[in-house]
């Protein structure tokens, strides 16, 4: 166990060191990123002007390791168009977009998993063909899309729900809603599979031999050992719809991280860019990271060796 | 007088399964019997319906396979009539079943104790003290050692004999009247198979309990088995105690199965291997006549057509073939001598 | 002692003349180029999926002969005419126009052609780069797998949309930058895959075989392992080309996708939202669009999956 947990570790760290250098050079990989922010008629003097202010005439990896050590100390560096501190532009906005993301990851399980289970109990009657459907459905709908439908419904015609900004919990509704439903599928497919496999697998066949309670075998038997993949794929997930929430967070005024890394992409702002980029990244890793420990934690085969 | 030490009493045993190509009659009117302190050793090749008929007397039948029989009866107890919830609360109690292989019939997310002591626990025979104290006394009567630290194990841990033996611990913590082995030594290696069958063999004794041995290997049959029951093609064709069935076999096929034991010393060096020709036939659809009577030698023109019904020659004695018995024995007289010669 | 005298034997002998009696046991079972095709054609998800992608195409590739006006032709004396439903619509310009006053309906035809084309072209390129790279991996082990998979959690680490965002920002929308920037996002799911599916492989007889009889490891790759992928990477295809269009759609929506005057799909969603509330139409009919076409293209590739291998499904 210590040995696969030292392995994970070396490789998240350098996978984490590859990911900052990659977001730090997206914004430039134009090769001018002064042109770009002194404007289309800038002249030649001007241009030359801007990237010296932003340090933009140095080479590549002085620029990336002056960021870097500043970074790893805290210091995130100057949005371009608010000159706030990246730090606090993002501590501001990280708590709803993990909010958004925690509750949509919520509902999404707490949707999939039992129809995935019940799915898998009662193949190919009427329940199961209703989660498969219900899966593809989740599946082909556009998110952007569907939030509007929702609130053309839901914020316009009922009333019932606020359609923008952030203030309670009634305002997460809508997306969270729109959120799980695109995210639910994935699970409920890998837990229906997970138990029709398990299902047929011989230990269940022996604990219906030594005549368990069905309910028993099912949760203690079967669901213990499909939910394993389930588990992995949720951090994933977690980490992909903290990565992906800038859709929602635009159409809902949602005041979250994705929010502002969209708007600054659209103004060139890349030290804001680049710093959210790399921070998705290293939750995304921490979270496989640990997901992995959990799985080897919950699988004794791993975990005992 | 023979009612209560029956412990299991089936009669006209059929399964059928719906398949996509029609109707697999896996198991066709196969009667059998085990009482006491009795081993029945059921025995056929792969395909034959062995598993299925032990599957069919737990009640473990897959969903698209339906059960009939004229009576199927343990300890007395009629089964046909049972729901499913009150066969539940026989398995695992009354009788028990150990399956072929222990790596993947165990759950590998739970420790041995646990996995031990749910079965005691949940037919209500005690707490978990009790359970455990009943787990750590068969696990040393199966000849685990240490069996406190076994308990906290999980089964990867152990090794394919140790599991095994893990395995007819567990199936033994209600105390059965009846236990089904299928194929117990066939995932094991041959010193593991030795052990395991002589475990078996004494475990009988001590608890008086009735065996069913499922295998396709004659020796070991021959070892354990008081009674035998050869099946094939999902019928049972030959019925009789060890001795009956290996000394005088009657139908020609278990007259071939004998027949290609090499026996050392007899069999000559530079001889060819016994063998029967030809294949199991299919099982699917409408099935007539005799099931071996592609691969018969002394097949007739009645074989194909009629319905080749079971000849009982004395209680517990008998086989499927249109031959009379006298001929079934000179068969086997004009091809191999069955003088015993110590 | 028993005397067995297995020369002579009664059995073995005699079943020789039996012959043709073995054979009126034999069930025929059909080929399985048969068995597929019989599968496909009982399978109404592919059967439906297919139909309709196959309209869509139709649509996609005649799209200048069925719309009926130019999708770029804007007339701003003609601005947000009702569709047809409504009462004040008329069938020159069945869906009505939008805002700059050209017809909707040619606009959501030619909006096919983006989809189909990105999705399928994203998907393609994807497959290709992604599924090498497994089988490399997969194949060769030792270091070359620990690059690739070091590649592949890379990946899988960077947050993609907002990635696509930048890449988009970068190098602008064109049909051709959206199409390697959407197959940047998608070839780890390949490469997983066929990774693990190469890796499995590797390990049987009939690859030693080749290697026995001195076959080059490009031609066991190519020869051996590839068309034991062939049918899982299609089904994958079939599936991220519908992930493909999603994304896309959003990306054209969010202004960082194809730019107007073009029609995509997600662009009209965006163009249509400012009058949302007042002329849903323009949102419901590209969404529904998208819609349409994801779920049939969804459909299809699970028919693909379950007619060339059954055995994966459940």
């Amino acid at each position: 166990m210590l040995n696969f947990v030292i392995h994970r570790i070396y490789v998240s760290i350098l996978v984490a060191i590859t990911v900052s250098v990659i977001g730090f050079s997206l914004l430039r990989i134009s090769g001018d990123l002064a042109a770009e922010l002194a404007g289309e008629d800038a002249s030649t003097e001007e241009i030359a002007e801007v990237a010296k202010a932003y340090g933009l005439d140095r080479p590549f990896h002085v620029q990336y390791f002056d960021w870097a050590g500043k970074a790893l100390s805290g210091d995130l560096g100057r949005s371009l168009f608010t000159n706030e501190l990246v730090v606090e532009l993002i501590t501001d906005r990280i708590g709803v977009t993990f909010k958004l993301a925690i509750y949509s990851l919520i509902l999404g399980l707490l949707l999939a998993v039992p129809l995935g289970v019940l799915a898998s109990i009662r193949p190919n009657t009427w329940i199961d063909r209703m989660a498969l459907g219900l899966a593809v459905f989740g599946q082909a709908i556009p998110n952007f899309w569907f939030a509007l439908i929702m609130i053309l419904f839901f914020g316009v015609t009922l009333r019932w729900l606020p359609i923008s900004g952030s203030e309670t919990a009634w305002h997460f509704v809508m997306p969270t809603f729109t959120l799980g439903l695109t995210v639910m599928p994935q699970f409920m497919r890998l837990t229906r599979t997970g138990m029709l496999d398990v299902l047929d697998s011989d230990f269940i066949r022996t604990a219906r031999a030594k005549g368990l309670n069905p309910i028993r075998v099912l949760f203690k038997h079967a669901l213990r050992n499909a939910i394993l993949p389930v588990i992995s794929l949720a951090a994933v997930v977690l980490g992909f719809l903290l990565g992906g929430s800038v859709i929602m967070e635009s159409i809902f005024a949602l005041n979250g991280v994705g929010f502002l890394a969209f708007e600054s992409i659209q103004r060139q702002d890349f030290p804001v860019v680049q710093s959210i980029l790399v921070l998705l990244s290293f939750i995304y890793i921490l979270l496989t990271f640990l997901s992995d420990v959990i799985n080897a934690q919950l699988d004794p085969r791993i975990r005992l060796g | 007088m023979t009612e209560n030490r029956r412990v299991l009493d089936a009669k006209n045993l059929s399964v059928e399964i719906e398949v996509p190509s029609g109707t697999l009659h896996a198991v066709t009117d196969v009667s059998l019997h085990v009482d006491k302190g009795e081993t029945l050793g059921i025995v056929g090749e792969s395909g034959c319906g062995k598993s299925i008929t032990s599957l069919a007397i737990m009640n473990l039948l897959p969903s698209k396979a339906t059960r009939t029989a004229s009576r199927l009866q343990l300890e007395g107890k009629d089964l046909l009539s049972l729901s499913e919830r009150q066969f539940a609360s026989l398995r695992g109690n009354r009788l028990g079943m150990i399956f072929q292989d222990p790596m993947t019939s165990l759950n590998p997310v739970y420790r041995i104790g646990e996995q031990l002591e749910e079965v005691y626990i949940q037919h209500g025979k005690g707490n978990r003290k009790e359970a455990k104290e009943r787990a750590a006394y068969l696990l040393d009567k199966v000849g685990i050692i240490a069996p406190q630290e076994r308990l906290s194990q999980f089964p990867h841990q152990l090794s394919g004999g140790l599991r095994q033996r893990m395995m007819i611990a567990m199936t033994l913590m209600c105390e059965p009247s009846l236990v089904i082995a299928d194929e117990p030594t066939t995932a094991l290696d041959v010193t593991m198979q030795a052990q395991t069958l002589n475990l078996l063999s004494y475990l009988q004794d001590e608890f008086n309990m009735g065996l069913i041995l499922i295998t396709h290997d004659l020796g070991v049959v021959a070892r354990m088995a008081d009674r035998v029951l050869v099946m094939y093609a999902g019928k049972a064709v030959e019925t009789g105690t060890s001795q009956e069935v290996f000394d005088q076999p009657t139908h020609p096929y278990t007259q071939g199965l004998i027949q290609c034991i090499p026996v050392p010393g007899r069999t000559s060096t530079d001889g060819r291997l016994g063998s029967i020709k030809g294949m199991v036939p299919a099982l699917i659809g409408d099935l007539r006549g005799c099931m071996f009577r592609n691969r018969c030698a002394y097949v007739s023109e009645k074989c194909h057509a009629s319905e080749i019904n079971f000849n009982e020659i004395s209680p517990g004695r008998g086989y499927r073939c249109l031959l009379e018995e006298s001929e079934c024995a000179g068969n086997l007289a004009g091809n191999f001598g069955t003088e015993i010669v110590q | 002692m028993i005397k067995v005298n297995t020369d002579m034997s009664p059995l073995n002998s005699s079943s020789l003349r039996r012959d043709e009696e073995i054979d009126e046991f034999e069930i025929s079972v059909p080929s399985p180029p048969e068995l597929m095709k019989r599968r496909a054609k009982k399978h109404v998800g592919f059967i439906l999926g297919g139909t309709v992608v196959l309209l869509v195409l139709i649509l996609a590739v005649f799209a200048p002969l069925i719309a009926p006006f130019d999708p770029y032709d804007q007339t701003l004396t003609n601005r947000l005419l009702p569709p047809i439903w409504h009462e004040k619509g008329s069938w020159s310009h069945p869906f009505g126009t939008d805002a700059l006053g050209r017809d909707y309906f040619s606009r959501v035809i030619f909006g096919a052609r983006i989809s189909l084309m990105i999705g399928f072209f994203a998907a393609a390129v994807s497959a290709v780069v992604g599924s090498t790279l497994g089988m490399i991996g997969g194949y060769f082990g030792g270091k070359t797998d620990a690059v690739v998979m070091y590649l592949i959690n890379v990946k899988l680490a960077l947050p993609g949309l907002l990635v696509a965002l930048s890449l988009v920002s970068v190098f602008g929308g064109s049909l051709i930058a959206l199409i390697c920037i959407l197959a940047f996002l998608f070839w780890d799911r390949y490469a997983v895959v066929t990774r693990s599916v190469t890796q499995q492989i590797r390990t049987n007889d009939y690859i030693t075989a080749a290697q026995a009889v001195g076959a080059s490891r490009l031609r066991i790759i190519v020869g051996e392992v590839l068309p034991n992928l062939m049918n899982q990477i299609i089904v994958i295809a079939s599936l991220e080309m519908a992930v493909a269009i999603l994304v896309e759609a959003a990306l054209s929506f969010l202004g960082l996708g194809i730019q107007p005057p073009t029609p995509s799909w997600g662009l009209l969603v965006s163009e249509g939202r400012s009058f949302m509330f007042f002329k849903p139409y323009l949102v419901t009919i590209p969404g529904l669009a998208i819609f349409m076409l994801v779920i049939s293209i969804n459909m299809m590739g699970d028919g693909i999956r379950d007619i060339t291998a059954p055995e994966g499904r459940n």
